[in-house]
């Protein structure tokens, strides 16, 4: 394409190119249709819809009535569940981005190091848990939290510790989740060790003569150097926290009393246990704002913080 | 160009002439329903019947997993099958809003013979709007071969004879045994190492609806204008329960192995005693029993007051919008014949839902198989079916998915011992009735 751009104004045969170049435009944007015609009709029209749904008393059968905001009033200041299940998912989201961004990053840290032999073979086997279905996760992490015969708490009791109720006890069920969340961070650490391959040498070893020790050498070079893969892995951790749903509906369905009631299992069982579309549909946008006002303030407090390289800061 | 025009008009009027033709004459049904490969292959030879007796096509929709979910999707693209199986807790709640026919024709109709009141789904008008193809009555299974090495009585299938609760507690503290051989109560026992329970209450609203009106409670009063769960009657049920786990350590808490074993490798492993569930489980049980001669028998609940079982049943109905209503309910007339289910009846996993069935001796000896029901069958199900049963509230009310979102998971704290039940019903009892109130208020009851 870019042959073409710069072959325009000074070739004779500008009329032979340029339909060229329309015919490559014309299959450029044939070749992108598809892409942005399921995006505009498989999400923004069911946003819309949803969006509009939310201000209806809609239950699938028959007519909705509009209703105005009532859904909205209903869900912030009467909703026996709706507070209760943003402060699990609203724990669940910070708590694993938290623990599953350290375990990658230190996970990626290691792996990094030039001295480390059969870096293939490591980066499979830490990689490998992302790629199990969720509902297979979710199956054998039931069994490794079962605390009467689960692998936990065995080892727990095999050095003295106390056991734990873990998904069965009402305090412990959420913070067992986060603690599953960062077995599936495989994925992250790929792309913390693609970010961290991009740190400079040169800088470490600079650091290094001036005496400036590890710690040194990661806050000062490499946290910088890596900003922009942080920021993203936090982003898409928090959106990802917010999405949970599968832990919910195969491990604990939302129990016990409620502990582990994330807000998409609520939408869910709003929506196809109690047929309540419209309701469902202004808890979701509820979600979809807070969301976005999480993802804004990443944005506002971090964004600026975020090294890009010297040409663009 | 004039000609081929002439020559496309033609063609279309013959073609939409011999579609008229044909529309007219064949009828194709669609059933939905779900169930596992034997389930599948019974109802596919049930609907194959159905073609060759009446030369009525039926498209089959097998959807195993989610369908609820699928069947919410198609109502609201209009898409809906003629007739099929529905989920238990939103039948009533389709047909206040009008999605089901009345059924009452079928049940009137003179070929169709006459069911149990206790399958019958009823509306807000008092119709019929489904009726379940399996009776699963709530009761006792026990392992007989435990019960002789502890040298306790089996427990009494007959209804006259049930077990009050306290000789039910009593029965069960005989047969929990700690690590040492201890028992509850006795010097030493440890709650911490159980090696057997006496015995476990699966946390479901259909097993404790019977257990709470067997004390004059439960989870809506008899005439179902309110919710019942807050009545003293009814907390005194829900301690009891919590205190079979966290005060008599006779049943295993949510979190302990036992809880998460299936009936068979309870049994076993003589890891539980007695397992209050639904009759499907004669089934498993039976082939069990074949393949490693794991004994079994069945029995009446224990009771509080008078003996109350209850009872479960996925309804057959038929969907509002379908074009062929009396072939639909002429299908639904096929898929309720219990000669036609037999398979299921005699594998143990269903009961008739017809009367007949459960007063005519003929028809009992054609039920009851060798090898599948276990000796006490006759007493313990089918004569406790008939004179004990009080049918689950889904039959009635609209909401009780909503009503169970609520009550059961605040249960949870009182059976991990963390509140009384008092507290935990006290936690939900304003929003259970305000969910409850504003149902009613939507069928203008």
């Amino acid at each position: 394409m870019s042959k073409a751009k710069s072959s325009l104004p000074v070739s004779g045969k500008l009329h032979g190119m340029s339909q060229m170049r329309r015919n490559e435009i014309i299959a450029g944007y044939l070749f992108f249709l598809p892409t942005i015609f399921g995006i505009l009709l498989l999400t923004y029209g069911q946003m819309i819809y949803s969006f509009v749904i939310s201000f209806t008393d809609w239950n699938v059968f028959g007519s909705s009535k509009f209703v105005g905001l009532q859904n909205y009033v209903q869900l912030l200041t009467q909703d026996f569940f709706f507070w209760k299940a943003m402060k699990v998912t609203l724990t669940y989201a910070f708590g694993s981005v938290l623990l599953t961004q350290a375990v990658a990053l230190l996970m990626a840290m290691l792996l990094n190091n030039k001295h480390l032999h059969g870096k293939a073979i490591f980066r499979t086997i830490f990689y490998v848990p992302s790629i199990v279905p969720a509902v297979a996760s979710c199956l054998l992490w039931s069994w490794m939290f079962n605390p009467d015969y689960g692998l936990f708490n065995a080892a727990l009791s095999a050095v003295g510790l106390p056991k734990s109720a873990w998904i069965y006890a009402e305090s412990s069920a959420v913070p067992s989740m986060i603690l599953m969340s960062a077995w599936g961070c495989g994925a992250t650490m790929v792309v913390y060790l693609a970010g961290l391959s991009n740190v400079p040498t040169t800088l470490l070893e600079a650091v290094e003569i001036d005496g400036g020790g590890v710690w040194v050498k990661f806050w000062n070079i490499t946290v910088p150097m890596i900003s922009p893969v942080l920021f993203y892995n936090t982003l898409m951790g928090v959106i990802g926290g917010f999405m949970t749903f599968t832990n919910a509906y195969v491990m604990t369905n939302g129990g016990p009393n409620n502990a582990t009631l994330f807000v998409n299992f609520l939408i869910y069982r709003t929506a196809f246990g109690n047929n309540k579309f419209g309701y469902a549909s202004a808890l979701a946008w509820i979600v979809f704002v807070v969301l976005a006002t999480c993802t804004l303030a990443i944005f506002k407090f971090f964004g600026k913080k975020v090294y890009y390289g010297s040409a663009e800061n | 160009m004039k000609k081929l025009l002439i020559a496309l008009l033609m063609l279309t009027m013959i073609t939409t002439m011999f579609t008229m033709g044909t529309s007219a004459e064949e009828i194709t049904l669609t059933f939905s329903g779900w169930g596992d490969a034997n389930e599948k292959a019974a109802i596919e030879a049930i609907l194959n019947k159905f073609t060759e007796d009446t030369g009525i096509k039926v498209e089959y929709l097998y959807v195993p997993d989610d369908y609820i979910t699928k069947l919410t999707t198609m109502a609201a693209s209009g898409e809906l099958p003629d007739a099929g199986y529905m989920t238990e807790p939103d039948c009533i709640q389709w047909a206040n809003e009008g999605m089901l026919e009345d059924m009452t024709p079928l049940l009137e109709s003179e070929s169709f013979s006459q069911k149990l009141e206790s399958n019958q789904f009823i509306d807000k008008n008092g119709n019929v709007v489904g009726i379940s193809m399996a009776n699963e009555t709530i009761i006792l299974y026990y392992n007989p071969t435990y019960f002789d090495q502890m040298g306790v009585a089996y427990p009494p299938s007959n209804a006259a004879d049930a077990w009050t609760w306290e000789e039910f507690v009593d029965v069960c503290r005989q047969l929990t045994v700690d690590g040492n051989g201890l028992h509850p109560g006795e010097e030493g026992f440890d709650p911490d190492n159980i090696k057997s329970y006496g015995v476990k209450i699966p946390k479901a609203s259909s097993i404790y609806e019977p257990l709470l009106r067997s004390n004059g409670g439960g989870i809506y009063t008899e005439d179902f204008s309110d919710i019942a769960l807050d009545r003293p009657e009814s907390i005194e049920v829900f301690q009891a329960l919590a205190d079979l786990i966290q005060v008599e350590h006779v049943a295993p808490s949510p979190s302990d192995a036992a809880s998460n074993m299936d009936m068979a490798s309870c049994f076993l492993s003589n890891s539980v005693g007695m397992i209050i569930d639904g009759q499907w489980s004669i089934m498993s049980m039976a082939a069990a029993k074949e393949e490693d001669g794991i004994d079994f028998d069945v029995a009446v609940l224990p009771k509080f007051d008078t003996p109350v079982t209850g009872n479960t049943g996925g309804p057959c109905v038929v969907f509002k919008g379908s074009k062929h209503v009396d072939e639909a309910m002429k299908l639904c007339e096929y898929i309720l014949t219990t000669d036609y289910v037999m398979t299921f009846i005699n594998g143990g996993l269903w009961q008739p839902t017809t009367l007949d069935w459960y007063t005519n001796e003929d028809m009992i000896a054609k039920w009851l198989t060798e090898g599948v029901h276990p000796k006490h069958y006759r007493e313990a199900v089918i004569d406790y079916t008939l004179n004990n049963l009080q049918k689950n509230s889904f039959f009635t009310v609209g909401c009780t998915a909503q009503i169970d979102n609520l009550f059961l998971p605040a249960l949870d704290t009182a059976i991990l011992g963390e509140t009384t039940a008092q507290e935990s019903i006290d936690s939900v009892i304003e929003e259970c009735r305000r969910v409850y109130k504003e149902y009613l208020a939507s069928i203008g009851a």
